[in-house]
């Protein structure tokens, strides 16, 4: 008897444990980490199906990349993609630290601060330390990364000193 | 007894419905505070009013910002507020920012944006140091004001060079 009261009291926990927000919310948040896994596991393996996986297939996704350029909607995402690939024949080796994920309803986003070791055809390695934040948003019950940036720090005090003077 | 059965029932009901009865669309005054938010950031640089700055942005220790400038990420608001701190006694003359394309996204107490800035610092010897930035905010609402809680800022780098492209379109 004690034991029947004890499962029925553990099955009511469970069940509430697993129908609150803060469970749909830890759920949203491990599925978006797995979505930043697999664009970089898919830009480093140059896999391009993988990587645009992750994006929104819309013209208003806004890329702003760690490189100069425009790169407004899906298809010039995917040629800036396919243009590093070229650059850079060799697979990388990437990683990511301090990766921070939340939610709020329908909306997410990610940052981190991921390391590349880009591969020229010479064999040259090309390191870049980048910021990365990504918003994601639930379109059709599925995540999806609606907008990125990615960027290098530049010294804009020193650059002010160097840079020339303008009027 | 299954009185509490029903209450427990309807109480999952309201929890699963809760998320979703938050989401919609931005109302006109949450754009409008997003807005302010951002011009805010802008005109406090302006008018050399750091207060104003600062009031965009969460005052707690959960504020990340990726600044243009290294180090790779600043943690809290006194970091900010130091950083800020330096650019304006690094340019002593006018300072003149605008920002344009601001959209911003708003579902419960999380917002997202992102938006374009115009920059013009005036050096110690009066020529102009100017450069566009992107910007990628993520803002909450707290104790019912949105205030930023990560910022990306950043001008692209050409990665032959090396060298920042100050001039982003």
């Amino acid at each position: 008897m004690a034991i029947k009261v004890l499962l029925a009291r553990f099955g009511a926990i469970m069940l509430l444990a697993f129908s609150t927000p803060a469970f749909a919310a830890s759920v949203d948040e491990e599925q978006i980490k797995k979505l930043v896994q697999t664009e970089m596991e898919g830009a480093a393996t140059h896999d391009i199906d993988k990587v645009m996986s992750v994006y929104w297939h819309s013209k208003d996704f806004v890329l702003y990349d760690a490189v100069p350029g425009e790169f407004n909607g899906w298809d010039a995402l995917k040629a800036d993609y396919e243009d590093y690939f070229k650059t850079f024949p060799g697979k990388p080796d990437a990683s990511f630290a301090d990766l921070h994920v939340g939610t709020s309803g329908d909306l997410g986003y990610a940052f981190s601060i991921q390391t590349w070791k880009f591969k020229k055809a010479s064999g040259e390695v090309v390191t870049s330390v980048q910021r990365v934040t990504n918003i994601y948003r639930r379109i059709d019950g599925q995540w999806l990364c609606i907008h990125e940036h990615a960027s290098i720090p530049v010294n804009m005090l020193a650059e002010s000193k160097s840079s020339p003077k303008g009027r | 007894m299954i009185k509490l059965v029903y209450a427990f029932a309807a109480w999952l009901v309201v929890m699963a419905i809760a998320p979703v009865s938050q989401a919609g669309e931005a109302s006109a005054k949450d754009r409008a505070a997003l807005a302010t938010v951002t011009q805010n950031i802008v005109t406090g640089f302006s008018t050399r009013n750091m207060e104003m700055i600062m009031s965009s942005y969460s005052p707690n220790e959960d504020l990340v910002v990726f600044d243009i400038s290294p180090p790779l990420k600043y943690v809290g608001a006194k970091a900010l507020r130091d950083l800020n701190q330096r650019w304006l006694d690094s340019f002593v003359g006018k300072i003149e920012g605008v920002y344009s394309d601001l959209n911003v996204t708003v579902v419960g107490d999380v917002a997202y944006g992102y938006n374009t800035q115009h920059w013009k610092f005036t050096r110690p010897d009066g020529s102009i140091f100017a450069f566009t930035a992107r910007l990628s905010n993520v803002y909450r609402k707290i104790d019912g004001r949105w205030r930023i809680v990560q910022e990306h800022g950043s001008v692209p780098v050409d990665l032959a060079s090396l060298k920042p492209v100050l001039d982003a379109q």
